[in-house]
């Protein structure tokens, strides 16, 4: 309560200082033009500084605006330009020309709950991604796959290659060993959106794991997919604790900022966009020969027969790549509508993306609508809404771990290419010795998960008071994220699989339905001071958002032949889980910039959770920044530096507990008919507290040759307290574990991203953007005993919760030494040594332009468990070549399997499941070209203002050592701090190829 | 406009006042009830529930326990075909892993004698129940502790087991595999006298799996069942010939008799977990059901494959052509101790008490059920045990026995290894969790 009546105090006082002096106006008018080449800049803004007065270019850059007779500056800002601040003229015309922003310092980014600030005044290192980053070069499926690469400090891996993506996303190190959220926070427009993977008991159809219906090795996309890339005009990436401090207790895996398209007023802009593409599979594994010698000596020899009998009929075939060897077609359709007035504006955007993998029956759908209204209503009121309907429509497919031969990812490394698995005429498929067919899975098992959501966004913004010196202004918004999931499981009974069960058939129904809302309310003060050179903003407010899920599934064993309803079946395993939570807060921030010199703020957010072990207690989250503009001090070698800014930040984050961690439960079982309590084998606590982060982080921006050539170094310190580990007791006594804070660690790490114009001419230019970073991370504090976690035992590579050691570090069999049961052999860390890429743009003949992004990851560990299916079912295409037993005769197949752990020269052995390895790969290459102006205008006239064609392509190279798998990038227990990046049983990689057209009317 | 901007204003502030000063509640857990519930003032129905809980959770780890020590005594292999562990790591082809799934053979039978620890603490803390049903509770709870601590210690054998884990949080040291089993023998004597104080029923419906077996007076005969088993794996012979009189043991009685663990495929119950499935499936050992007489009925308990199932992986080749055919619904239940047993061991007891006709007799009422001759060996001790242990192979297949029998006889190096570089392991490792435990807490 104690803070709550300091936000009253200061936001009364606030209102006491409100009080409105009228003015005389006077009309000033004149053109914006573009410093490239003259044109008349439309939707460019112009205010009266000090107020809201303001106005925007029309088509041709012309504008109008009426300025009060006090007024002494005007402002001109547009996005991708440098803004400029001019006196206001004594005769009523003002020509204006801007310049093109090249490394964004006009950019104005997201600093607090409720204001923001100009790039070249930050004090962190917040990467933004803009759409033309985003989208600009191809087409991603999902907006995290679209960020791989572009985001100094970010860790963003693959899940696998099935359609709809599925993406693991770090920053700076892990900021949880599991216990919470280990994935940022998303807030699209103000809404706080769900990014969780939902379960659809997949896991338990092929019995990769029993019992729990939340498990993480369904597979299943991040609902971070159903954002559509298209509508994204900006992303910021707050990547620790200094940048995130205000949003408190939910931001210690960091937060991303999406904020989407927007009306700009002016004349109504049409835009349609149409990409047709294809994909295809990076590369195969399999492929070893089989002969009868190979079958007698390693094998069994009674499949001889079959083996000769698929020779003399030629229908001896190569399975994996006829499973993986399919196209998978790519067409997204968008078609927006942005336009407006002066006191109303509005963006609308359809799309469509649809695309199929390379397995038959696997694909993502993707509708989205999305309608973005901007209203004035007076002048002291603004709302903005903005409504989004997405419905998605993934088909995953049969990849992953599993226990029941069904997976076709897991069955085809034992399926020998002799195997008849073709179905007759009647569409029988043959059974196979492995257990299953797995062209029947392919064509006849449903994965199918669908998803309808609504996120809904307003904005009100009353300014309360507005005068040359000072203003006040209250904002509310809120944002509502309502999510129904229906997902269905089947696997028809006359499989040859499900007929080796006991109750053949398997269908699972089951329905997800999350409400997220959030509300939040501030004031934001602000005043010049010093003849306007200092100026000083107070902000301050409340928030709330709470999480409200309800999760229902009917699973069903025992099917009719051809019957996927649940219902129908002979044994029920139904499930409910209900999950809720509420969040507050309160946050204050004041904010100081002397003369675009010195900017410093320093805030303080309080929060409390029904999450943590006391509801009622507020936590607080204090942070400071200073940024000092050099550059501005006076000139700097004769305007060769034109920035240099050093610049420091400090703050606090949190990170909650999951749901559940606080209770100790009786579970439900039963036998005879009657059901009865049986306890946890995990006791709640209800003394646990969220996990806390501090970051100190610190660095130089410069821009160097009138800003040609710009860079950013950002050094960080991210410490995190009160780790939530298990305490795991002896499972003899019937408990496994319960929560405690029990662990810090500390990450800390470089990040250097550069951009240079290196030529910049009318016909050519090229934009050279590399990025590098790197992260260490160390567990400074460890309560517990040390503890292995993820992955399939030790026997194929675990990560190693220990102090003094890095919490991605992965060990595994055999031990050092025999006598001590935890001397493991140490594999290397999850974590790469570094990340680099290389972004390029070049610009020719003045309408072409080829862009690529190349991606590359040093040195990282990868479990897999890929190979060892591979080589257990003699398939691996090198199986039969014996280069690499000292034998000189055992194939390596056969050897591989026996060889784990370390070879005396410190390099793990060809058999070793926990393998090192690096990887370059072409993320993202394009080729458009924009049809001239004038050609259009010759055929259109005025009806269509732009065309522009091209072709490009998704991760369409790759240079890897990695021989364990198909691809370094996968996870068979999808997004987590810890243990992810376990590869059995996955698919190929993909590349994608698309065409582009897109028309401006 | 200034009037109309404060009442905004006022109006925002206010909203903002509420939102700050709606108090936050502790979200009471909407899925499960809690463990809280039952440890102080438990109605008659909660104890009820935990009995029931108890009976449920006595299935816990059985498929493992069976597999495991089948694999580890070469009766059985489980030609698994997503999981190479059970040929490799189990069978000394590959180093043994502590935290490796088979691993359940031991922690998975904690929970019920942590069940049993939960029931005795809310008998003893609440009213709600009469002194005879409070005995009930009890000296059921105390049977199926008894009987999860054997199977625990079976699997660790000299490692030894923690007897007190009634605070999970400071558990006892392993004690030595001599004085555990003296301590399961006094869980289950506890056990015995509890039921004898525990009048003429029990105060919940026992399982129809319990038939025979579902009041106190003749639900301690399954207990002192299992501790005739303590008491031969004691070697004390004299004990055990006292013991035997007071289960159901039943020379002429059917071989059957015994109580048995249900099962249904619809929660909250669970299928029989120890069918063959699409990916496990139980093999006899292919030399094993080569070796047995002609004519033995006990050949029932698998079929004959043909062609043989093959194992191939991981650089080992084995194929069996006796595939288990005990278990084939989700409702069949599983024996928990059956009268067969019995009767063998009243012949092992005989035998080492050298009450040799006895003995014979006893092997011939195996013999004779299972459709063989009568018993014509040797009558010395020795090779009246060894016909005892021969008999209980078939006669106790994937039942769990034939690893510690051989043990306990000191005869793990006369198991027939089908695979080059195969060994029979003495016992598992202790799990990586029970090691650093102790590590942590010296």
């Amino acid at each position: 309560m104690k803070q709550i009546s300091k936000q009253g105090i200061l936001l009364l006082l606030m209102l006491f200082l409100a009080f409105a002096v009228q003015a005389q106006d006077r009309v000033i008018s004149g053109k914006v033009k573009n410093a490239t080449d003259g044109s008349g800049l439309p939707g460019v803004n112009i205010v009266v500084k000090g107020t809201t007065a303001g106005a925007i270019s029309d088509v041709n850059g012309e504008f109008k605006l009426s300025v009060p007779s006090s007024a002494k500056k005007i402002l001109f800002s547009f996005i991708g330009f440098v803004g400029k601040e001019l006196d206001v003229p004594t005769s009523g015309n003002l020509d204006v020309t801007l310049e093109e922003d090249v490394i964004g310092l006009e950019e104005v980014v997201v600093t607090g709950l409720a204001t923001s600030v100009k790039r070249s005044n930050l004090a962190n290192a917040v990467s933004s991604v803009s759409a033309r980053e985003l989208v600009g070069t191809t087409s991603p499926v999902t907006t995290d796959g679209a960020l791989q690469g572009k985001i100094a400090g970010a860790n963003i891996v693959a899940n696998g290659s099935m359609p709809g993506g599925g993406f693991n996303m770090q920053f700076r190190g892990v900021s949880t060993l599991g216990a919470s959220a280990s994935q940022p926070l998303f807030i699209v427009d103000g809404v706080y959106i769900d990014n969780s993977q939902n379960s659809n008991g997949r896991s338990q159809a092929n019995k990769a794991t029993g019992g729990s219906s939340a498990s993480a090795q369904d597979n299943n996309t991040n609902r971070l997919a159903d954002i559509n890339p298209d509508d994204i005009e900006n992303i910021e990436v707050l990547k620790g604790a200094s940048a995130a401090a205000i949003y408190g207790t939910r931001a210690n895996a960091g937060v991303v900022i999406i904020t989407t398209k927007r009306g700009k007023g002016g004349k109504t802009k049409i835009n349609f966009g149409q990409d047709f593409g294809f994909s295809k599979a990076l590369a195969f594994y399999g492929g070893a020969d089989w002969t009868e010698e190979k079958l007698t000596k390693f094998f069994n020899e009674d499949e001889i027969p079959a083996l000769r009998t698929a020779r003399a009929n030629g229908t001896y075939t190569d399975w994996e790549r006829v499973v993986f060897g399919e196209t998978g077609q790519i067409r997204n359709t968008r078609l927006s509508i942005a336009g407006g007035d002066e006191k109303t504006k509005f963006y609308v955007n359809g799309s469509m993306a649809d695309e199929t993998g390379i397995v038959k029956n696997t694909g993502f759908g993707r509708y989205s609508i999305r309608a973005n209204l901007d209203h004035k209503v007076t002048k002291w009121l603004d709302i903005g809404i903005n409504s989004n309907y997405v419905h998605s429509n993934n088909d995953r497919g049969w990849a992953g771990n599993d226990n029941s031969n069904i997976n076709y990812g897991y069955n085809l490394p034992y399926t020998k290419p002799f195997y008849n698995l073709n179905p007759d005429a009647q569409g029988n498929y043959p059974n196979s010795l492995v257990g299953e067919n797995p062209l029947a899975i392919r064509d006849r098992a449903i994965n199918n998960q669908k998803v309808n959501r609504f996120l809904q966004g307003f904005t009100a913004n009353f300014n309360v008071l507005n005068k040359q010196n000072m203003s006040l202004s209250i904002k509310a918004t809120g944002g509502l994220d309502y999510q129904s999931g229906y997902a269905l499981i089947y696997l028809p009974a006359d499989l040859q699989s499900q007929l080796a069960e006991p109750n053949p058939g398997y269908a699972q129904d089951t329905r997800r339905e999350v409400t997220n809302y959030n509300l939040q309310l501030a004031g934001i003060f602000t005043y010049s001071a010093m003849d306007n050179k200092l100026e000083l903003t107070t902000s301050a407010g409340a928030v709330q958002l709470g999480t409200n899920a309800r999760d229902a599934f009917v699973r069903g064993r025992g099917l009719p032949v051809g019957v996927s309803n649940p219902q129908n079946a002979k044994a029920f395993d139904p499930g409910v889980i209900w999950q809720r939570n509420t969040d507050q807060g309160f946050f204050a921030q004041q904010e100081a910039n002397y003369d675009n010199k010195i900017i410093a703020s320093v805030g303080v957010r309080f929060d409390r959770s029904t999450l943590n072990g006391d509801p009622a207690k507020f936590y607080a989250f204090p942070r400071g920044s200073l940024a000092v503009n050099l550059a501005n001090f006076g000139t700097w070698g004769d305007g060769f530096v034109n920035q240099l800014k050093v610049r420091v930040a400090y703050g606090q984050t949190a990170g909650l507990p999951n749901f559940g961690t606080l209770y100790s439960q009786l579970g439900i079982v039963g036998v005879g008919g009657q059901s009865g309590f049986s306890p946890s084998t995990v006791l709640g606590n209800t003394g646990i507290r969220p996990e806390r982060a501090t970051e100190l982080e610190y660095g130089v921006d410069f821009g160097l040759f009138g800003g040609k050539v710009s860079g950013e170094i950002t050094f960080y310190n991210k410490k995190v307290f009160d780790l939530i580990q298990p305490f795991v007791t002896a499972p003899t006594t019937g408990v496994t574990s319960t929560s405690v804070n029990a662990a810090d660690l500390v990450n800390t790490g470089m990040e250097i991203s550069l951009g240079a114009d290196i030529i910049k001419s009318e016909n050519f230019s090229w934009f050279v953007q590399p990025i590098v970073w790197f992260n260490r991370s160390k567990i400074t504090r460890l309560t517990i005993p040390e503890r292995l976690t993820g992955g399939f035992g030790a026997s194929f590579g675990q990560w190693r919760i220990k102090e003094g050691e890095s919490p991605t570090q992965i060990v595994g069999q055999p031990r050092t030494d025999p006598t001590n049961p935890t001397s493991w052999t140490v594999y290397g860390d999850q974590q790469p040594k570094y990340e680099f890429s290389l972004n390029q743009r070049i610009t020719f003949l003045k309408n072409f332009e080829f862009s690529a992004l190349l991606s590359y990851r040093h040195k990282f560990t990868v479990v897999s468990l890929a190979r060892l299916l591979w080589d257990e079912g003699g398939n691996t295409s090198d199986w039969s070549s014996t280069n690499q037993a000292p034998d000189g005769t055992t194939p390596n197949g056969v050897y591989r399997q026996s060889v784990n752990g370390l070879g005396s020269d410190g390099v793990p052995l060809p058999g070793s499941n926990p393998v090192l390895t690096s990887f370059l790969k072409l993320r993202e290459v394009a080729l458009y070209y924009r049809v001239p102006r004038t050609q259009l205008s010759k055929v259109f006239g005025n009806v269509v203002n732009g065309v522009k064609i091209g072709v490009s392509g998704n991760n369409l190279l790759r240079w890897t050592d990695y021989t364990a798998g198909y691809d370094p990038e996968n996870s068979n227990f999808g997004s987590a701090a810890l243990g992810s990046g376990v590869d059995i049983g996955s698919i190929p990689a993909v590349r994608r190829f698309m065409f582009h057209i897109a028309i401006d009317f | 406009m200034k009037n109309k901007n404060i009442k905004y204003f006022t109006m925002a502030v206010c909203l903002l006042a509420f939102t700050a000063c709606s108090k936050l509640e502790p979200v009471v857990d909407p899925n499960f009830p809690s463990l809280g519930s039952v440890e102080a003032n438990a109605s008659k129905s909660q104890l009820n529930s935990l009995a029931i809980g108890q009976i449920s959770n006595a299935r816990n780890g059985l498929a493992t326990y069976l597999q495991v020590t089948g694999t580890l005594g070469k009766e059985l292999f489980n030609f698994n075909t997503t999981e190479s562990r059970w040929m490799t790591e189990l069978n000394g082809i590959r180093p043994i892993d502590n935290s490796a799934f088979y691993n359940g053979a031991t922690t998975a039978f904690g929970l019920p004698v942590r069940q049993a620890n939960i029931i005795i603490a809310a008998v003893d803390n609440t009213n709600a129940a009469t002194a005879a049903e409070k005995s009930a509770y009890k000296g059921l709870a105390n049977t199926f502790k008894g009987l999860a601590c054997l199977y625990q210690l079976n699997v660790q054998y000299k490692n030894g087991i923690r007897l007190d884990i009634t605070n999970p949080f400071k558990p006892s040291k392993a004690a030595s595999y001599e004085e555990s089993l003296k301590a399961i023998a006094g869980f289950l004597d506890e056990g015995a006298s509890q039921l004898d104080a525990a009048g003429a029923s029990f105060p919940f419906p026992m399982p129809s799996g319990y038939a025979g077996f579902d009041t106190p007076p003749t639900f301690k005969r399954f207990n002192r069942a299992i501790a005739l088993r303590v008491a031969i794996y004691q070697q004390d012979w004299a004990k055990a010939e006292g013991l035997l009189a007071q289960t159901f043991y039943n020379e002429t009685g059917s071989l059957t008799a015994g109580p048995l663990h249900t099962y249904n495929p619809s929660a909250p119950d669970a299928p029989n977990p120890l069918i063959n499935t699409s990916s496990a499936r139980v093999v006899a050992a292919q030399k094993v059901m080569d070796d047995a007489e002609a004519g033995d009925r006990r050949l029932s308990k698998v079929t004959v494959v043909s062609p043989s199932l093959n194992y191939a992986a991981a650089g080992i080749t084995y194929s069996s052509r006796y595939l288990s055919n005990i278990y084939n619904t989700g409702t069949t239940p599983v024996p928990i101790i059956r009268n067969e047993e019995l009767v063998l061991i009243a012949a092992e007891v005989a035998a080492q008490r050298n009450r040799t006709a006895d003995a014979v007799r006893l092997i011939n009422v195996i013999r004779t059920a299972a459709g063989l001759p009568n018993y014509a060996g040797a009558t010395t001790r020795d090779a009246l045990i060894n016909a005892i242990l021969k008999e209980r192979l078939y006669s106790l297949w994937y039942e769990g026995h034939r690893w510690i029998d051989m043990r306990r006889y000191d005869k793990i190096a006369e198991i027939h290894l089908p695979v080059a570089g195969m060994r029979v392991l003495l016992q598992l490792e202790r799990p990586v969790q029970e090691v650093n435990w102790d590590n942590a807490n010296p």
